[in-house]
């Protein structure tokens, strides 16, 4: 059964890289494909490289439709990712960055997969590419070549692996059917953690599959790609897995091979010690038992 | 420049705006006299007032201004706040929102308020810079929320209710099963709630007095294995926690066994909270001034005393909380002198302790129904105080001629409750399962007759709905009771109805839930089988890797030419593999770790990696090639090493060690070029030992 296409490309101070993307997006050997621009206030001209480029007839008359847009005032990668799936009109939407340039069988291959096998949210493999030989980022490029493959084989489902961490790596990486949105809701407010924080709430209703070639090539920049060092990040970390434990024990997620207690009545806590998920837990929200410490033993004053 | 309006003598209250951009509002406020804390503030757009969230913070530029004598701090309403925003939204979609857009700030304190200046701007401008976007058909909408997407109504902020997993049900529980000298000396030795019940007679033809206990017998409260079992049988039911009475009268404890046995350490391991039961005991039972055996004096100064020794019960991780803010409830508010002083007092204390606030209820007792007035969060209900019932006339039921007391219809008691309307002040729903104090007074006794299972199994649901509709509130239920065997009002199981009280309470709480679909439930357990049926077989199918002796000949021993390799041993057979741990193993071994990854041969050839097992005593050798294949980013980065060894790095393996002989062996890794013939690295020292018995 055929379906339709969008990507939504947020843009963000990107001028160097966006007609590169742009071009690797209308190169794609997917016929009916549609593509939004979301600018987001960008401080340099990407907006205006974007709008030439989609301007000439050879760019935008291949798509379904364009829709370039402005914010009027940077308000910040969720807010463009939201307001962009706003306006797409797609079956499937394929998120991007403004500057990771997109493999040109991306679009098609995801679409086989998802008819072949009925998934609804498909990440693939990753390819960095490295600009300017910086010796300390080949170690994280090596690190996207096998650690989201690995994690994932090593855990009982997609969804555990999720748990863990953002197999995904990149909202770059992510193309779901547009109605899952109705059930999940969009991007929340997070500096560093949005994607992970989407994956997981999307993980609540479907099981996201891996396409396993490298369809996503990740830019890596000079500054330090490690986020997680970041203490906002640590706070958003928090705060995200904590309200999904909360959701997946609140009540039977829709995916049953999402962790949560009621699809692994047997297996749930040992589970979540093997993958370090278990304190966090306790913290949050394991019914009372002997032995659990809540309280801090320094307010405990007896 | 606003003033306080309606202000009792002025409090001098005045609030500034500043300044409305795209993301926040920004004024001040001169406090005066009134604490910044009590003050809250909202926006009006145009004729609507909203509530908004703010901040206060200091402003260098307020110190210097004259004028006024009191506190002055800036006021932020952060735009970017999601609460705001959808308060903000909500009214412009409501359709009154008019451009050119008035902004103006307001401070309400009690029931006064002070209003700033407007500022106008175009209304679709100061929206628009905000983020929030018109859609075709004229509706706002705010792409930085997540919910946007989700089905209006269906959203999760506008829940309107809570989940009947918030739902917790507290049932009151008497302590009074074992002897206090007290009551020894006043009732006689030995005197318990049991004297009293088994002592009831019926006053009419099937009363079903005396109730004998069941499952937990004629239990003596002190023993912690009784109380276990009594929190089992609670949680089985949906019981959530028990609410203890607190028996003080100006300093003077009485009734404490059981209280004091909750704060030790691993005591009952059931959630709990307490109600202070300030009534005077009198030998009427019924808080009456006479007959008077301990009488509640309720002088303020002492009264605030009561929270010192309440305070190491809010600490244990038992208490019950609502948001960091301990339960205490008081049962007889109309008796205390100057309640709102020592409410105050109470909650300064709590404070100090570390807590946000307490969550402080009144009893809803005899009439009582005003807790707001005397510093209380709100109301408990608590029958028969608060129950509205149709009398029955004794002779109808055939009672016995010297019966003066009252009886009451239980299912009117039920319909009653259904169609009540709402308190006026918050209030916590409370239910009873029965009702009979012919135990404590014989033939002048208040009967509730008619009480079942369905009838209580009706009256929960309805309470449980009760409970869950105020989300402003926590979602708390009390049940009068767990145990007042004397009042007739217990869930504890008794002989003539066995557990069908609880089970009746279990069945109201479930039907609050979705339907279980029982053919889900497999499913569910069907894909959790395959799933991990699935990892077993990744986990077991690992090959194991013999472990043989190699020909002398082709691996001679230490090459002074070869490398140091740094390689280490993770895990040895499920143990670390510390050079000083021994690991043990029959016939197989798991072994994982790292090495440094193989440098190019200079004949092209690979270079294996191998395992090897020095016999301690003969020095005998064996070998097992580790494949390493495992990324081990975590050792690069430990190492500081630099892109271009960023290879595989890590090795697991099975070891199959049939054809070793038992012994200590020392292990040590080594890389072989196999063209070659040569050692090119070597650990020199140890790894790991193993044993192999």
């Amino acid at each position: 059964m055929h379906n339709s296409a969008t990507y939504v490309v947020p843009l963000y101070n990107h001028a160097a890289y966006v007609e590169e993307t742009l071009r690797s997006i209308v190169e794609q050997d997917y016929d009916d494909l549609a593509l939004v621009v979301v600018d987001d206030a960008s401080a340099d001209n990407s907006f205006e490289i974007a709008s030439e480029f989609l301007s000439r007839a050879e760019s935008k008359n291949r798509f379904r439709c364009v829709d370039v847009v402005r914010n009027d005032t940077n308000q910040g990668a969720h807010y463009a990712l939201n307001r962009g799936m706003m306006i797409a009109d797609g079956d499937v939407i394929f998120l991007a960055n403004s500057d990771d340039p997109v493999p040109e069988s991306r679009v098609s291959s995801i679409m086989s997969l998802m008819e072949a096998s009925g998934a609804e949210f498909v990440v693939t493999q990753v390819e960095s590419l490295h600009s300017g030989g910086f010796a300390r980022d080949h170690v994280f490029g090596d690190f996207l070549r096998y650690t989201p493959t690995r994690t994932i084989d090593s855990s009982p489902s997609f969804s555990w692996a999720a748990a863990r961490w953002q197999v995904g790596v990149s909202t770059g990486n992510f193309a779901f059917r547009k109605k899952l949105l109705a059930e999940v809701g969009g991007f929340k407010p997070y500096r560093y953690c949005h994607d992970w924080d989407f994956l997981l709430r999307a993980c609540l209703v479907t099981e996201p599959e891996l396409l396993r070639e490298p369809l996503y090539r990740y830019r890596l920049h000079n500054e330090n790609s490690f986020r997680s060092l970041s203490e906002v990040a640590e706070a958003e970390t928090d705060e995200l897995l904590t309200g999904f434990l909360r959701e997946t024990n609140r009540k039977p997620p829709s995916n049953e091979r999402c962790p949560s207690p009621f699809n692994y009545p047997s297996s749930y806590t040992s589970l979540l010690k093997v993958f370090g998920l278990y304190a966090r837990y306790q913290k949050v929200c394991a019914p009372y038992e002997k032995g659990h410490r809540t309280v801090s033993p320094r307010l405990v004053e007896i | 420049m606003g003033k306080v309006k309606g202000a009792d003598g002025g409090a001098g209250l005045t609030v500034h705006l500043d300044s409305v951009d795209a993301k926040e509002i920004v004024g001040w406020c001169d406090f005066a006299e009134v604490s910044p804390q009590e003050v809250r503030f909202s926006i009006l757009l145009g004729q609507n007032r909203i509530p908004v969230i703010s901040r206060l913070f200091e402003r260098a530029d307020l110190r210097s201004a004259e004028g006024g004598n009191g506190r002055r701090l800036g006021v932020e309403i952060d735009l970017n706040n999601i609460t705001n925003r959808r308060a903000i939204l909500g009214c412009v979609n409501g359709g009154t929102v008019e451009s050119p857009l008035s902004v103006t700030l307001i401070a309400e304190w009690q029931a006064s308020q002070a209003t700033s200046r407007s500022i106008e701007l175009s209304r679709d401008e100061f929206l628009q810079t905000a983020g929030f976007l018109p859609d075709r058909s004229g509706q706002w909408t705010d792409p930085n929320d997540f919910e946007v997407f989700l089905p209006s109504g269906d959203r999760p902020h506008e829940r309107t209710e809570h989940e009947i997993e918030d739902l917790k049900t507290i049932a009151f529980y008497l302590p009074q099963f074992y002897p206090l000298a007290v009551n020894d000396r006043v009732w006689g030795q030995g005197f318990t709630e049991w004297t009293n019940v088994v002592e009831a007679k019926p006053n009419y033809p099937g009363h079903g007095m005396p109730l004998k206990p069941a499952d937990l017998g004629f239990y003596d409260a002190r023993l912690s294995a009784t109380r276990k079992r009594q929190a089992d049988l609670a949680k089985l039911f949906n019981i959530d926690a028990f609410c203890y009475y607190y028996y003080w009268f100006s300093g003077q404890r009485v009734m404490t066994e059981v209280i004091d046995d909750l704060l030790r350490v691993g005591g009952d391991d059931f959630p709990y909270c307490l109600c202070w039961a300030n009534e005077t005991w009198s030998r009427r039972w019924d808080g009456s001034e006479q007959e008077v055996i301990l009488k509640q004096e309720h002088d303020p100064d002492e009264d605030i005393k009561l929270i010192d020794e309440l305070i190491p019960h809010f600490r244990s991780p038992n208490y019950l909380k609502d948001r960091g803010r301990p339960i205490l409830l008081v049962y007889r508010v109309e008796i205390m002198r100057d309640p709102q002083r020592v409410v105050a007092a109470w909650r300064d204390a709590a404070r100090r302790a570390g807590f946000p606030d307490l969550y402080i209820c009144a009893v809803a007792s005899f009439g009582f129904d005003d807790p707001l007035s005397f510093g209380f969060d709100a109301l408990v209900e608590f029958p028969p105080h608060s129950a509205t019932a149709e009398s029955i006339d004794p002779k109808k039921l055939d009672a016995n001629p010297e019966f003066e007391g009252q009886i009451y219809s239980y299912k009117s008691y039920v319909d009653n409750y259904s169609k009540r309307p709402d308190y006026d002040a918050p209030c916590h729903p409370g239910i009873m399962p029965r009702w009979d104090n012919t135990a404590r007074k014989g033939t002048a006794s208040h009967i509730f007759h008619g009480a079942t299972p369905e009838e209580f199994e009706r009256l929960s649901q309805i309470a449980i709905g009760r409970a869950l509709k105020r989300p402003e509130q926590p979602p708390l239920l009390f049940i009068n009771s767990w145990n007042e065997w004397a009042e007739g009002a217990n869930l504890e199981p008794d002989r003539d109805s066995g557990k069908s009280y609880l089970e009746a309470y279990r069945r109201a709480w479930v039907s609050h839930t979705a339907d279980p679909d029982p053919t889900d439930e497999n499913r569910r357990l069907r894909v959790e089988n395959s799933v991990l049926g699935k990892m077993v077989e990744q986990n077991f199918s690992i090959a194991a890797q013999p472990v043989t002796n190699l020909e002398p000949a082709i691996l001679a021993s230490a090459d002074s030419q070869a490398d140091e390799l740094r390689a280490s041993v993770d895990f040895l057979n499920g143990s670390r593999g510390f050079v000083n741990t021994i690991a043990r193993t029959l016939h197989r071994c798991r072994i994982s770790g790292w090495a440094s990854p193989p440098r190019q041969s200079e004949t092209g050839e690979p270079i294996a990696t191998y395992l090897r097992l020095t016999d301690q005593i003969s020095g005998e050798a064996f070998y097992a090639l580790v494949d390493q294949h495992t990324f081990r980013e975590d050792v690069v980065a430990f190492l500081g090493w630099d892109g271009s060894t960023s290879r595989q790095m890590g090795y697991e393996a099975v070891l199959d060690l049939t054809e070793v002989p038992p012994g200590y062996y020392d292990v040590s890794l080594l890389q072989f070029d196999e063209k070659d013939g040569t050692i090119v690295s070597w650990t020199s020292g140890t790894v790991g030992r193993l044993y192999r018995g």
